[in-house]
């Protein structure tokens, strides 16, 4: 696991390092910017910052969910393919906390806490047992997908099958300039910068974050080390279901409608951000999801809505055949 | 779409005390109901659930008026939005017994159903799909639609809009669908209709339910401020669309015209009401003012507006009015026997006898249903909990079905 390229290498070439860790991020930002002042020639800088505006937004969706999937997999090597269901399930515990008369923030953080606390309890009851196992990746998959199924329809059994609101402002919008946003999207955009940015600081300087990434780097020789392995992934896991239900209460908060199936519907572009940033970084997650956010939307301007989503994943499929391991994956170290 | 429910399931029920009049045996009847329960069309699915409970209870009262020996009732599957599960949820219906299916709403759906193949042979009925492309597929006269088709909406769309707009001429009007064959159809014949009538398109703006955001959607369809927007959506996705589109800034409801899709009869409290006051449109239905909708209103004193939400919007048509009529013509004795005896003779022997011998009788004619039906125009943004906004449109609470009512005769005359 990395917070931001690989883990420290030896001093006297720590420079170079420094340089090479910045790179993928500096490069992707300068393309980016260049894309971006290309458009506002062809298109007007309106249309072109409206729609890096509103990839921005996107871009926070994607890298906010992406956060925990990429985790887990850095830590555990689980494409966990209930993630999206995870999200969902966040959401709908704020809904039943806010049933309660309790507001929307409060319930979002109580929903956050359930919702950690039921992925470490499936850690407990089911991951922990299969790792002891040492189940296959296509059963784990397999186990996941199966996951996904039966917490999509838990919800629906006791939330049932109709559309749901959180009942916040969604048709508020701040202008800037000639441009506007949603406040509620403006917050997810910072929240979401916010929490990647702290994840990817507590990966790099807290103990539990080196310890994180010494678990994911090589779990035997973590526990060698002393490290206790069972306490560190579940913590993983409890980060992971965390941020999950931050970032579906987030998601849903701010578009104004879901169902049980919204956690799904948005898996693919989950999986998409957490892949092409590097999956099992944090800050990749971050990458891929504005570079998904912002392919999509800028496609808009020359084509259809209709085709984004084509264009979007379009755009990720070359951007692995030129990086293979994401913008900010790593060579495999060899031992 | 409600009353599409209705008049599917009363459809069947209504021959099934057609069928029976004369028949010694009890005819146990199972309707199957393909439930739009979960996906895009979520929010119809408890509606349409009462409504053909509400079509089953009718028939099985007026069999025991009549002194038949009937016994109707329903069984159900969630379609799930999902031509996949459609299927499944089809199979599961015959596998209960049932004889005629009654459903989805959803156009992949009702074809994926109508392709299967243990399914083919069942009487299906779809009281809510409009696509074209419902028209034609080969149904091998299985499939009977008891609304018109989307080439009557789309008609029923420009006249409503030059209602509002006093011509079409130089106006310009912009599309907005959902990415689907329903919304692709109509945008389509909507757009020729218009451009005939000198009107010029915009978009047609399309866009994926799945997506994250629907921004740059929404920028699009309000571009170069258009005269109209034309919006053929779903409940679930416009709670999104809508919100977008109020966020530009330059979104104006009262210029927008939506398609039945989206002619719920309980505004869902997800949609902001800014994305909707004001707005109007069309869906299928018989007009009021018809004689068989007085007889079956009168006579039934509006009691079963109680059965469904959005009390207003709830009409039983005249499509209940079928069993009704044919319950009067099919006397025992007569010449007509129904063959119906067993579960598994089902609808089909029922509608391809006793259908056409009630035609005869002059009381019901299915094939004029579809042609002499007209679209009505329907004011929108009378949410039920937003009092301000019916006392904005000055009309008292209690006769906000009358002024709805007396507008959608209007445009249904210029149709007809």
């Amino acid at each position: 696991l990395t917070e931001g390229g690989r883990r420290g290498g030896d001093a006297p070439s720590l420079a170079p390092q420094a340089w090479r860790r910045l790179s993928p991020a500096l490069w992707l930002a300068i393309a980016l910017v260049l894309i971006a002042l290309g458009l506002a020639v062809v298109v007007g800088p309106v249309a072109a910052g409206q729609a890096t505006l509103n990839g921005l937004v996107g871009a926070g969706y994607f890298a906010l969910g992406a956060v925990g999937l990429t985790l887990v997999y850095g830590v555990l090597r689980l494409v966990n393919f209930a993630h999206g269901d995870m999200l969902t399930v966040g959401m709908y515990i704020a809904i039943a906390i806010m049933a309660l008369g309790i507001s929307f923030w409060p319930a979002a953080v109580l929903a956050m806490i359930l919702t950690a606390l039921i992925a470490m309890l499936l850690d407990r009851i089911m991951w922990e047992p299969m790792r002891r196992a040492q189940t296959s990746t296509l059963q784990l998959f397999l186990v996941a997908t199966g996951l996904a199924l039966v917490l999509r329809y838990s919800v629906q059994f006791f939330a049932g099958s109709q559309v749901r609101t959180v009942g916040l402002d969604t048709i508020s919008s701040v202008d800037l300039g000639p441009w506007h946003l949603g406040r509620l999207q403006l917050v997810v955009m910072l929240v979401g910068l916010a929490t990647i940015v702290l994840a990817g600081i507590g990966l790099r300087y807290t103990r539990l974050g080196k310890e994180m990434r010494a678990v994911a780097d090589n779990i035997a020789l973590a526990e060698v080390t002393g490290i206790d392995t069972r306490r560190t992934i579940r913590v993983t896991w409890l980060v992971s279901g965390a941020m999950a239900a931050l970032a579906g209460i987030l998601y849903a908060a701010s578009i104004g409608s879901i169902n049980p199936n919204f956690g799904f519907t948005i898996l693919l572009s989950l999986f998409a951000a957490a892949v092409l940033g590097g999956i099992g970084n944090a800050y990749g997650a971050l990458a891929g999801g504005i570079v998904i956010g912002l392919s999509q939307e800028w496609a808009t301007l020359f084509f259809n809505p209709r085709w984004k989503p084509a264009i979007g994943f379009a755009i990720l499929i070359l951007t692995l055949l030129v990086m293979p391991r994401g913008i900010f994956g790593r060579k495999k170290a060899r031992s | 779409m409600i009353r599409g429910i209705l008049t599917g399931s009363a459809l069947a029920a209504g021959l099934a005390i057609a069928s029976v009049s004369a028949s010694a045996d009890t005819v146990n009847l199972t309707i199957g109901k393909l439930l739009e329960v979960t996906g895009p069309l979520s929010e119809t699915g408890p509606s349409q659930d009462k409504a053909v409970k509400l079509a089953v209870e009718y028939a099985n009262e007026q069999a025991k008026k009549a002194g038949v020996a009937i016994q109707a009732k329903d069984v159900g599957a969630d379609v799930q939005g999902d031509p996949q599960a459609a299927v499944s949820a089809a199979r599961s219906l015959v596998d209960q017994g049932a004889s005629c299916l009654i459903g989805p709403a959803i156009t992949p759906e009702s074809i994926a159903i109508a392709n299967g193949v243990t399914i083919q042979k069942r009487v299906t009925i779809w009281p809510v799909g409009t696509s074209m492309r419902l028209r034609t597929i080969k149904d091998e006269g299985t499939i009977f639609r008891t609304v018109p088709p989307d080439s009557l909406q789309a008609l029923a769309l420009v006249n409503a809009a030059i209602d509002k707009l006093g011509t079409a001429n130089g106006k310009l009007a912009s599309v907005i669908y959902r990415n689907e064959p329903y919304g692709e159809g109509l945008a389509k014949d909507f757009s020729a209709a218009w451009t005939a009538k000198g009107g010029k398109v915009q978009g047609p703006t399309v866009f994926d339910p799945a997506q994250a955001t629907f921004d740059s959607e929404a920028g699009q369809a309000v571009a170069n401020n258009p005269d109209a927007y034309i919006i053929i959506d779903y409940p679930d996705t416009y709670a999104k669309l809508g919100a977008a589109l109020v966020r530009t800034g330059k979104f104006d409801p009262t210029k927008a015209l939506v398609a039945d899709a989206l002619a719920f009869s309980t505004v869902p409290s997800n949609i902001p009401p800014q994305a909707i006051e004001g707005m109007r449109g069309t869906r299928g239905g018989t007009p009021t003012g018809t004689d068989a909708y007085k007889i079956f209103f009168v006579a039934e004193g509006g009691r079963r507006r109680a059965f469904l939400p959005g009390r207003q919007q709830l009409r039983l048509r005249d499509a209940v009015l079928p069993g009704r009529s044919c319950r009067q013509v099919l006397q025992p004795g007569r010449s007509h026997r129904p063959r119906a005896g067993s579960n598994d003779q089902g609808c089909a022997e029922i509608l391809s006898h006793d259908f056409g011998r009630c035609a005869q009788g002059g009381r019901f004619r299915p094939e004029d249903r579809l042609h002499r039906r007209g679209w009505c125009l329907r004011i929108r943004g009378q949410r039920r909990s937003d009092r301000e906004s019916v006392r904005h449109l000055r009309v008292p609470e209690g006769q906000a079905r009358g002024a709805e009512t007396d507008r959608c005769d209007q445009v249904t005359g210029s149709l007809d």
